[in-house]
């Protein structure tokens, strides 16, 4: 009997216990709660890869927690697309934590900073169990602690942070909690057709279900795409997102755009794909308007994005546009575009991550964050700059970078689907971020000194925006990597 | 704070009863409706009235500041029974089949994992209710 | 038809609470008026899902030893809801707390008046 079988359930659970210990340890012990967090999430993280591997080895792995069968209680199910994402979140949780337990050092009021960490882990645990649950109700658990934890993230830094960040906190819960009440409301009415709270025995008992109620199980997707389009800032239902970011310290952004709305499109991935049977999804007509609603995220976050001076708020807007990606590839239907999706979760993560951090360096080491004050800052902060410079340019989709091998096999998912407008709405995006990302570059790069005397970031800040830099360059040309596990996610959801 | 003595007497009065309802409720959780969230509420709802009658510094004085952090972070031991089931080689949160003694139904040492379960949570929920109320309702001017 | 809606008259409640709910939210200037009007959304929510789990004459669900034909309410939405309502706790305490810290910032409770007095300070 090895451990490997408790990988699922340890990769929350690792996370978890740390964040319980914090408060103590940073009342007590304060210098023991830097080497905790980091160590649980590279457990967390070292878990979740062997967990992948034994997936990729040997097919899904189911866990009952309790030992009591599903779908009495409550399983834990990592298939290929779970075993994904949870390599994906703590891996590139792991690398913001890193970076954070320097950042909160400087920006982040001293009273606050054991609850940073707490709060910081509990989302990292929340997101992960929302990731490997095979259970609907577990899924909303998971969801709440992870959006709870988002919530008060936001004003964490306290007097050092802005002024209007109570009020973006309280913008960000009150349109999590309407979200939150759709899903579960969502929850109760599948739960009421089918009796089960187990998605793999919902998903079996949903055809017959759908026979007696057919309208109770569309409204039941009705609610759940609502919740969570406005969890993962869906344009319209955006409107939270800019201003929690412009409020918030920089790794919590970068939690939040990285990780948090990836993992809520994931659920309604999830959702579509594992418990309602995407047949019957789309055959509901809630698809097609779903796939709309993305296409004009995708433009309408780019060119809010372009009226921007403030370069979190460009950031936030570019974070909208780009979950328009991977709404509209999963609703494609096609093999291509739930491919070109789930790829563009990791390489999303990865530039904007790359990006948001080195930003947070410069606010770091200057506080400035309007890009007029970033001339020259090319050559006073070389790595940092040159990293934010590629994943800038990646996210325009330049060959070979990363951000062109999603955006291609997104785009030979809209050409599979026959859906030529919104090939045009994936290219005309492309040219609107290169107008706002060239902006910055030509600023950082071309635009001679107004930076004044910085220096580079220190080390436990720039070797994740190193990495996630040297992420931006080669995880397009070894996107087979990622892909031999998507190709299967995709083959298992039945495309 | 005004002296009103019918308020005061009858709040140490029922205090202890109310306590002692709230672990009532907390130890028979695997038996009655309730279990450690309900209980724990009661035995909070104890704590902030007597906070409300007799202050917050009094109340303070009963459940410090750095207890209720301790006892705040006793979900810990939540994660730890969740363990002992890995332990012993089943799975996370194993009662039984991991051989915890679960006793007879019915009687109040029974139940396993779930009586630990409803203590800790009891804990956890009376100390939260607590701190609550006050980081509500304590003055802090920025 | 009446007669089959009024029979189901907790679902008719817990979707009026739900709108009465969402409404105050939504249009309700007042901080403390949009908590309530969430607290009001999730009770409802409550509700429903308690309704839907409760038999005509079922019992609290705790089995009795050599009772053979008791019918039992179906704890399951139950033991949901409890943790459902550990949640709405959690978000209500966290919006006041952050309501406690506008009014502190601002002197006022009005939403658009601390969107105002906030732009006009930056």
């Amino acid at each position: 009997m090895s451990i490997n079988r408790h990988f699922p359930v340890l990769i929350v659970v690792a996370p978890l216990l740390a964040s319980y210990l914090a408060p103590m340890l940073w009342r007590w012990q304060r210098r023991l709660v830097k080497p905790i967090v980091l160590s649980a999430a590279a457990l967390s993280f070292s878990m979740s890869l062997s967990t992948a591997l034994q997936v990729l080895r040997s097919g899904p792995v189911s866990y009952h927690v309790g030992s009591w069968e599903p779908p009495w209680g409550i399983e834990l199910y990592v298939d290929y697309l779970s075993a994904y994402m949870a390599v994906v979140v703590t891996a590139v949780g792991l690398l913001i934590l890193i970076y954070a337990t320097e950042y909160a050092e400087k920006l982040v009021d001293e009273k606050n900073r054991g609850l940073f960490f707490t709060l910081a882990l509990l989302l990292i645990a929340g997101l992960t169990g929302m990731v490997v649950t095979g259970d609907v109700f577990n899924l909303f658990v998971f969801l709440e602690i992870a959006s709870l934890a988002s919530y008060a993230l936001v004003p964490i830094a306290g007097k050092k942070g802005s002024k209007g960040r109570f009020e973006a906190s309280f913008r960000y819960l009150y349109m999590g909690a309407i979200a939150s009440t759709f899903i579960l409301i969502g929850i109760g009415l599948a739960y009421m057709a089918t009796g089960t709270l187990n998605m793999a025995d919902m998903a079996r008992l949903l055809p017959e279900a759908r026979q007696e109620y057919p309208r109770l199980i569309v409204a039941s997707l009705g609610f759940f795409i609502v919740g969570f389009s406005i969890k993962c800032a869906l344009f319209p239902l955006h409107l939270w997102l800019p201003d929690a970011y412009a409020h918030a310290p920089m790794p919590v952004n970068a939690l939040s755009s990285g990780l948090t709305i990836k993992v809520m499109a994931y659920a309604m991935i999830r959702l579509f794909y594992s418990v309602f049977g995407i047949g019957f999804v789309s055959g509901t007509g809630l698809l097609s308007a779903l796939q709309v609603i993305a296409g004009t995220a995708i433009i309408v976050g780019s060119l809010l994005a372009i009226t921007q001076n403030d370069v979190i708020r460009i950031l936030a807007y570019s974070s909208v546009s780009q979950i328009g990606y991977i709404i509209l590839g999963a609703t494609l239907v096609t093999k291509d575009g739930l491919a070109g999706s789930l790829l563009h979760i990791l390489h999303h993560s990865v530039m904007k991550g790359a990006m948001l951090l080195a930003v947070g360096a410069v606010i770091y080491k200057t506080g400035k964050r309007d890009i007029r004050d970033y001339r020259g800052l090319g050559k006073r902060m070389p790595y940092t700059m040159g990293a934010f410079s590629i994943a800038a340019l990646s996210m325009v989709g330049i060959p070979p970078l990363t951000g062109f091998v999603s955006k291609w096999i997104l785009l030979l998912g809209t050409v599979e689907a026959k859906s030529y407008a919104f090939t045009f709405v994936i290219l005309a995006s492309s040219l609107l971020n290169a107008v706002y990302y060239f902006r910055l570059i030509n600023y950082i790069h071309f635009k001679g000194e107004t930076a004044g005397e910085v220096d580079e970031a220190p080390p436990a800040m720039l070797i994740p925006i190193i990495i996630l830099g040297l992420g931006a360059i080669f995880l397009g040309v070894l996107a087979g990597l990622p892909l031999t596990i998507i190709w299967k996610a995709v083959a298992s959801a039945g495309l | 704070m005004t002296e009103d003595i019918i308020v005061k007497t009858s709040a140490r009065l029922m205090t202890p009863f109310i306590q002692m309802f709230g672990l009532y409720v907390i130890f028979h959780g695997h038996l009655t409706p309730g279990g450690g969230f309900q209980g724990g509420a009661i035995i909070g709802a104890s704590m902030i009235l007597l906070a409300v009658v007799y202050g917050l510094e009094e109340g303070e004085k009963r459940l410090g500041h750095d207890a209720s952090t301790v006892l705040e972070s006793s979900t810990l031991f939540y994660a730890l029974i969740g363990l002992i089931g890995i332990a012993a080689g089943y799975s996370f949160l194993a009662n039984r089949v991991a051989g915890i003694p679960v006793g007879t139904p019915g009687a109040l040492f029974s139940g396993g994992a779930i009586f630990a379960i409803n203590i800790v949570v009891g804990l956890k929920v009376a100390s939260t209710g607590k701190t609550l109320f006050y980081a509500l309702s304590r003055e802090e001017r920025p | 038809m009446i007669h089959e809606a009024l029979s189901q008259y907790n679902y008719i409640v817990s979707s009026t609470l739900f709108l009465i709910g969402l409404y105050t939210m939504i249009t309700r200037r007042n901080l403390l008026k949009k908590i309530i009007g969430l607290n009001i959304m999730d009770t409802s929510v409550f509700l429903f899902f308690i309704s839907m789990g409760s038999v005509e004459g079922g019992r609290a669900p705790i089995v009795i030893p050599g009772a053979e034909d008791v019918v039992y309410v179906n704890p399951l939405p139950q033991a949901l809801i409890l943790t459902a309502i550990v949640v709405a706790v959690s978000v209500t305490a966290f919006a006041l707390a952050l309501t406690i810290r506008l009014y502190e910032d601002y002197g006022t409770l009005d939403a658009d008046r601390i969107r105002e007095l906030r732009e006009r300070g930056t």
